[in-house]
């Protein structure tokens, strides 16, 4: 015979089932107590204002829902204007910046160049490009740096 | 026959719901259909009958206040909802007598609980003892199973774990009642 037939281990569902089917505990139901709940739990349900969902109409449902979009609206224009102001003030501030890199000091080649752009604009060059125009140009330009370091940036 | 008559009254109990937001004689009804649950769910996992009425007060009083947030449309949704108040009132209430635990555990081992019959009490205080000793889920699955007569799948939706979960907690609870058990006799 073999031994390990007889130990096959019970089902612990089984177990418990055989156990609870002789159970003494009185579990039973206090008709009183479930009479005096029952008002109880009913007063409660009309106390808590349950009751203000029963005569909620179509229209009543409507004008609930249109102020909600009403309040979905007024949302939206305010984010909008709020968008708009802060790109405003960023743009300002790129502005500002811009500013301040244009104060920033330049180097010779760019006063070179707005220099001969002045002369020419006023008839005192005729080509940006000519050779004399850029020496006259470069020699101004350095008379200006000279100058600037003399006297500050005043001059 | 009776699968027509269980599908009618299913019927009639998930219309008390659809209406049991509005309708107070609809929620009257779905109280008398789950109190004697409830009660039961509370007197087994308590132990003692005035604690057990005191939490099923307590639980109905909330159905009551909060009917109006229950998201659920069938019976079995809000028998689950119930039992879930239930949970976490009973919870609690152990939670705040912790002594009050170990003084349960006496009394069920030696039978001297006072919803106990007339009944030699031998295995039953023992099972009653080694059950107060399971953790709070595990006593939760196997009464709401055992007790409550849930399936694993409504035990599992009650406590918020899946179904898979409440039969292994079931499986290893009743292992360690049987070892415990065993170890008092």
């Amino acid at each position: 015979m073999n031994e390990n037939a007889k130990t096959v281990p019970p089902n612990d569902d089984d177990f418990f089932r055989s156990h609870a089917e002789q159970d003494p505990f009185d579990d039973s139901i206090n008709p009183t107590h479930q009479r005096e709940l029952r008002e109880r739990f009913l007063d409660a349900f009309d106390d808590a204002g349950s009751g203000e969902f029963r005569d909620i109409t179509g229209a009543e449902l409507e004008s609930r829902a249109s102020s909600r979009r009403e309040r979905f609206g007024v949302l939206v224009l305010v984010a909008a204007v709020l968008f708009i102001a802060v790109s405003t003030a960023l743009r300002r501030h790129d502005d500002l910046m811009l500013e301040i890199v244009d104060e920033r000091p330049r180097s010779p080649e760019a006063n070179v160049s707005e220099l001969v752009t002045s002369l020419a604009a006023l008839g005192a060059v005729k080509s940006h490009d000519s050779r004399e125009t850029l020496d006259y140009a470069i020699s101004v330009c350095e008379n200006d740096f000279q100058s600037r370091r003399l006297f500050g940036s005043e001059l | 026959m009776t699968k027509e008559f269980e599908r009618n009254d299913r019927e009639i109990w998930d219309r008390w719901v659809a209406q049991c937001r509005t309708d107070r004689h609809a929620l009257g009804n779905l109280y008398d259909q789950t109190y004697p649950d409830v009660f039961r769910y509370c007197i087994r996992r308590t132990g003692n009958r005035s604690t057990a009425e005191d939490i099923s007060s307590s639980v109905f009083l909330n159905v009551a206040k909060h009917i109006a947030e229950f998201p659920g449309r069938s019976f079995e949704e809000f028998r689950r909802w119930v039992f879930a108040i239930s949970t976490n009132e009973i919870n609690a209430h152990i939670r705040k007598s912790s002594r009050r635990k170990s003084l349960l555990i006496g009394a069920a081992e030696s039978g001297q609980l006072e919803t106990s019959r007339e009944v030699p009490a031998t295995e039953m205080s023992l099972l009653e003892g080694a059950i107060m000793r399971l953790s709070e889920r595990d006593q939760s699955v196997i009464t709401l199973h055992f007790f409550a007569s849930l399936p694993y799948e409504e035990v599992g939706k009650t406590l918020s774990i899946s179904p898979g979960a409440a039969r292994t907690a079931a499986s290893r609870a009743l292992r360690k009642i049987k070892c415990l058990m065993e170890d008092r006799k």
